[in-house]
Formats: C-alpha cells, structure tokens, sequence
C-alpha cells in the first residue's frame, strides 16, 4: 500500500512485534529497533521513511533522537507515542516538528490515520523538493517567463511586460519545456504552486 | 535453674521436719495431759469409792455394836447372824469378831481359860488373827470411836467398844485388796494403799510399757480417804512411756501427711511462680506484638507511599503489555475479516496476547502485594526472587529518572527466613536513598548495583550507587529514626530498614563504596536446604 517505510522504535520487543505485526495487516511494511542507538547506526538518508517513537526510552530519550536526525539532516515524518501523555511533553514534541502524538495504548486506527497523514505530507514534501530541483534549472529570465505563464498570460502580453518580442518569449518558453520535461501550462502551474507552497 | 530447684527442696525438706517436731512436741505434752487428766479422774473415783465404803464399815461396826451391847445368848446368836450375813454380803469384810474385853470376872468360863482375847463370836471361825496383842490397845479406846490398826495379809483391823457398861468390843478385819473391784482399778497405774507406815496394797501397774524409757517423769495421784477412823493414803502413779506419750502410728501418719502437703505446698508454689512466669512472658509477647503491629502499620504506610512514586513507572509497565495487546488484538480483528482468514496467524496473536495479559497481571499482583496490609510472616523465600520483584516494581522509575539498575545475582540458591513483602520494602528503601542521592549530586552514568552472593551461612545482598557516598558524620546517625539528610524526609526509611532486618535476626550494614558511593549491606541467616533427603 505504501510506498515509504515506517521505522519503529521502541525499547519494549512485545509492543515493537504487536504494532509491526498491526501495521502488517495494512501492507505497510515496519523496520523495528529496540534502542535509539541501533537505529542511529543504521538509519539511511537514502531510504527516507516515517518515524515511530516512543517518548521515554532508556539512554537516550525520543526527543533526544529526534534533535540528532535533525541534526543529520533527516526530517521524515515522525508520530511519537508514549504512555504518559502529559502536555508539557506534548508541547515540546510539536515544537520539535512532531507530525502527531499519540498515548499508549494507542488505536489501531488511529495510528494508521497518522501515518497516512505523514505519508501525504511526505508526498508534499518530496513534491516540493523536485519542484526545487526542476525550477532551478531555469535561468533567471526563464524563471521569470515561467511564473507569468503560470499565472495565465499569453506570449504577447509577457513579451509586453518583459519589454522583449514575443519570439524571444517563445524560444524561452521552448527551454523552460525542455528543461522541466514538460510543455503542459497545468504542469507549470503545480510546479510553481509546489514551490510555493508551505508543505 | 538447678539450684533453685535444690534450695526449694531443701526448704521443703526443713519445713517438714520443723513440722514433724512441733508435731511431735504437741502430742508428748497433749499425750501427758491426758494420761495425767486420766490418773486424776481414776484417783479421784477410787477416793470417792473407798470412802464411801469406809463409810459403809463405820456404818455396819455402828449397827453392829448396838446390837452386841448385850452378851444374851439370843441377842449373840441374832448378833452372829447379822455378821453373817454382812460377811457374805460383803466380802472385804474378812472377818468379824465380837470380843469381851472383861479379863476379871468372865461370864464365859472358856473366854478366860487363858490369858488369850477370844472372840466371843467369829465369822468365820479363824478367819481372823490372835487380838491379844491388841487387848490394851482396843481397852485404852473411846467408846463409840472407832480406832484402825494394822492387820496381817493387806488387812487392817477396826475396833469399836460398846457402850458402857458393856466390855465388849467388836473388830472388823477389812481385806483391803479388796477395797476396789478388781475392775474399778486401773490396769495402767501403780496402786498403793496405807495405813500409818503400814503398807496394805502395794499393785503395779499391768500395762506400764516401759517406764524406764521415758524421759517424762511420771504422774503422781495422792490423797487420804475421807473417813475419821480410816486415814487410809491412796497413792496412784502412772509411768510416762515413750510409745504412750508419742504414738509411732500417729507420728509416723503424721509424718507421711505433712511430706505430702509439704510437696503439695511446694508444688503449688513452684506452680504460682511458673504461672506468674508465663503471665509475665505472656505480658512480654502481648506487648511485643503490639510494638510488632505498630512497625507493620508504619511499614505498610511507607510502602503506600512509596507506591505513590512509583506509580508512573508502574503505569508505564503496564502500558506497554496493554499496548502490544490492544494492537495485535485489532490485526488479529483485520485478519478475521479478511476473505480468507489466517487462522494460524490469528492463534498465534492470541496467544501472544495471553502471554502479555498475565504479564501485565504479573505486574499488578507484585502491585498488590507489594501495598497489602497483610501481617508480616516470615517464610523460607528465594533471595534472588525477591531482588528481580522489587527491580521490576522500580525499574520503570529508575529508568525514567535516567538511573541504570543492573543485578548482579549469585548462580547458586540463597534462601533465609525472611518476609518477601518486608524484605522488598527495605531494598527499595535502599534503592529510593540511591536514587536520590545520585539525582542530588553531579553523576555521570547514574547506576545502581543489587548484587547477592552467599557467604558461608550468610545470605548477602548488597545496593550500591555510584553517587556521593555518605558524609563521615551521618554514620553513626545513620540507622536512627527521625535522622535524614533529605529535604522532605522524615527520616524513618533506613530505621526501618534495619528493625525490620533485625526482627528476622540479620544485620544491615554502611559503608561508602571504594569506587565511590554508597555501599548498604543486608546480612540474612541462610536457610540451608538438607543436604540429604
């Protein structure tokens, strides 16, 4: 069903089996780990996936694992569980970029919900970043061409704005198409939109 | 112990015989009173009975000499028959004569054949004694008055003129052993009966016993019988035999029944003193227990309280099996539904969760007896056992407060004596202090060691932290109540700590570690399995 991975840590190997083996049953597939540790050693930028852990664990605490990945440059998903949900760790959670923060025992459901949450903004977020990439194969005049032609203007009118003939517009047009792979007007738009975009 | 019983025997033993004298002191003196009070009555009826029978001869001589004042033949013949008949009626009377005492001119030719006082009538003839010797003596009398001489035999003689003008006279011959019955006598006493210096019955006693034994002297009874004519001196004595003064039978009963009350007396008392002994012990054991009550009271208040901290990590323990159980149980829901079920898979969830179930029920029974308030009971419980429940009730807070709790527990198999309950509640005493005394000082890598191992008949356990250690002057405080280095303390933890060790005859032990922190040693008497069965 899911195209990312969900990486679950948790210092407890029966509630680490019991989610592994819920989340099975949905198709999603679950990398466990017992300690922040192992997985620290282990993680891959490459293999971008949601997170899932536990607030409180021996050594070296969620929040804690959470600032190095950060540190590292990894900003996936994550949905933090815990089994004492108190506000002024639910607080700090969010303000660390928690995407959710869910209370043991936590519901099946509940938890699926979540991950589908993380999965689409992970979607927005890699949506974006292509966007980015894209984008910034255009020359600044192109870029500029791009924007107006996603806001709906004709040649004419851009060739108008920019001071330059329409010809001149057209063959940028024509490299901007060859540059994002794509001539279609809606293309632009959600390119630029992406960018944009807070997600 | 021993001696104590040897003095009270000794004393019995005294007792007795000081009641066995007294005894026997009373009953020589009761004994002689009453043989005295006896010969005084018998003396006293023998007095009575003799006078009266003198009185009785003084009587007949009286009658007699009337009827004799006339030496008729007829009047001598009725005289003789009187005689006669007052001989057979009385036989003490040995013999009567009537006498003339008229030497010169004899009416009787053959009284004055010779120079011999022949009587003019005997009874019976010869029964009496030649009165010659007496002719002046009888002669030289008041008439009317009768005179007593001495007679031959244990006979005494009595004379008595007639009237004037007559010269006759009449003599009795009284056989004076026969002056008492021979059962008016008492067999016991010694009898004697005289006249003037003459002795007339001079009887021992029969049934004397033996008088030379007693250390009593005997008893003497002494008077003159009442009669004007016969001064006759009654004298009885009476031996004091030992056997008679102190009855063996009665001493010797006596004896037996004073040793047994003696030995009732000194049983009883030894009864008492046992009884007051076991009140006193029982006393002991009443206020023991209390005291033991009250410090069950108060361990079980602290142990309340300290489930208070530990709750969080208690929750915690218990979340996480509700947690693995909650979501096996909905993927074991999904996989229901699905068109065609994995069974297997569905089982194996389901005994997953069975497993998890009583581990989270695990969890809440070492709650639950850990905050019971059941009375404390020593039983032969597995050290180890108890150091892995208490490290699990505490190791979720330890954990969150960032302290590693590591065991290091001994392979081989350490028992004692011990309450599981108790025992738990002291090392996590210990394990509290740890805790926070690491939290109030800069530890790097917070860590807690429970370690066990046997020494000898020693079970060992031993909590030691890697904190700050104790000062030098908290030492000797340390196991004292109401002494804390804690803010918030009360100060009760560590002296409960070692009354509880105490009471089930262990030690509890400070020291500050070589590495660093603090070192709390328990001691325990191990319960040694029997080797062979």
């Amino acid at each position: 069903m899911s195209k990312y991975r969900v990486y679950l840590i948790d210092d407890d190997e029966a509630v680490r089996a019991a989610l592994a083996f819920l989340l099975g049953t949905y198709g999603i597939t679950v990398e466990t780990f017992g300690d922040p540790q192992a997985f620290l050693a282990h993680v891959d930028e490459d293999k971008p996936g949601c997170l899932i852990f536990d607030l409180r664990m021996p050594l070296v605490s969620g929040l804690q694992l959470h600032a190095k990945l950060t540190e590292r440059g990894i900003d996936w998903p994550t949905i933090m569980i815990t089994g004492h949900g108190d506000v002024a760790a639910c607080r700090r959670a969010f303000k660390a970029g928690i995407q959710d923060f869910l209370t043991k025992p936590v519901d099946g459901e509940v938890l699926v919900e979540a991950l589908q949450q993380a999965f689409a903004s992970f979607d927005a977020r890699l949506e974006k970043r292509e966007a980015r990439q894209q984008l910034a194969r255009l020359t600044e005049r192109e870029r500029e061409v791009l924007d107006m032609v996603a806001l709906g203007w004709a040649s004419k009118e851009i060739a108008a704005a920019l001071d330059i003939s329409a010809r001149t517009i057209d063959a940028h047009r024509a490299r901007i198409a060859e540059k994002l792979g794509t001539s279609s007007v809606a293309e632009f738009v959600r390119l630029t939109l992406a960018d944009k975009g807070s997600a | 112990m021993k001696s104590g019983l040897l003095t009270s025997w000794l004393l019995g033993t005294a007792l007795w015989l000081a009641a066995v004298l007294a005894f026997a002191l009373y009953s020589v003196e009761a004994s002689r009173q009453r043989l005295s009070d006896e010969l005084a009555v018998a003396g006293r009826t023998l007095h009575r009975l003799i006078s009266q029978r003198a009185a009785q001869h003084d009587a007949h001589m009286t009658s007699l000499i009337a009827l004799a004042d006339d030496t008729e033949p007829a009047r001598l013949d009725a005289t003789r028959q009187v005689m006669e008949s007052v001989a057979r009626f009385y036989p003490r009377i040995a013999w009567l004569a009537l006498v003339s005492l008229d030497d010169g001119s004899a009416q009787d030719a053959t009284a004055r054949s010779d120079d011999r006082l022949k009587p003019l009538i005997e009874v019976p003839t010869g029964g009496g004694q030649d009165l010659t010797p007496l002719r002046d003596a009888i002669k030289g009398q008041q008439r009317g008055k009768v005179e007593a001489y001495a007679g031959q035999n244990g006979r005494y003689l009595l004379a008595k003129r007639a009237q004037a003008p007559s010269d006759a006279a009449l003599v009795l011959s009284i056989d004076a052993r026969h002056l008492l019955e021979p059962e008016e006598r008492p067999r016991w006493a010694h009898l004697s009966l005289t006249l003037g210096n003459h002795s007339l019955v001079d009887l021992p006693a029969e049934e004397a016993g033996n008088a030379a034994a007693s250390f009593v002297a005997p008893a003497h009874f002494g008077s003159t019988i009442d009669s004007a004519s016969q001064r006759i001196s009654l004298s009885l004595d009476r031996a004091m035999p030992t056997e008679a003064l102190l009855p063996m039978r009665q001493l010797a009963g006596f004896a037996a029944m004073a040793g047994v009350a003696v030995f009732a007396l000194m049983f009883a008392l030894r009864q008492r003193a046992a009884v007051r002994k076991s009140q006193k012990s029982t006393e002991e054991a009443e206020a023991r227990a209390l005291l033991q009550e009250r410090q069950a009271l108060l361990a079980h208040a602290s142990r309340v309280n300290a489930m208070g901290e530990l709750a969080s990590g208690i929750a915690h323990e218990l979340t996480q099996p509700l947690t693995a159980m909650l979501s096996r149980s909905q993927a074991a829901l999904r996989l229901a539904g699905a068109d065609k079920p994995d069974i297997e898979l569905i089982r194996e969830a389901l005994d997953v969760n069975v497993r998890e179930a009583k581990r989270a029920g695990e969890m809440l029974r070492r709650m639950r007896d850990y905050a019971s308030n059941r009375a404390p009971e020593p039983v032969t419980c597995a050290i180890n056992a108890i150091v892995a429940e208490i490290a699990a009730l505490t190791g979720a807070d330890l954990e969150r407060r960032g302290i590693h709790l590591a065991l290091d527990l001994t392979i081989e198999t350490i028992e004692a004596n011990v309450d599981p309950i108790e025992l738990e509640q002291v090392l996590h005493n210990l394990i509290r202090n740890a805790a926070d005394a690491i939290e109030g000082g800069p530890t790097i890598a917070p860590r807690i060691e429970i370690a066990t191992l046997a020494a000898g008949d020693e079970a060992r356990i031993t909590v030691r932290d890697n904190g700050p250690g104790i000062t030098a002057n908290a030492f000797a405080k340390l196991f004292q109540p109401f002494f804390t280095t804690k803010a918030e303390g009360m100060g009760l933890g560590l002296s409960l700590c070692a009354t509880l060790i105490e009471r089930v005859d262990g030690r509890i032990e400070a020291e500050n570690a070589p590495g660093g922190g603090a070192c709390f040693t328990i001691s325990l008497p191990r319960t040694l399995k029997r080797e062979t069965s």
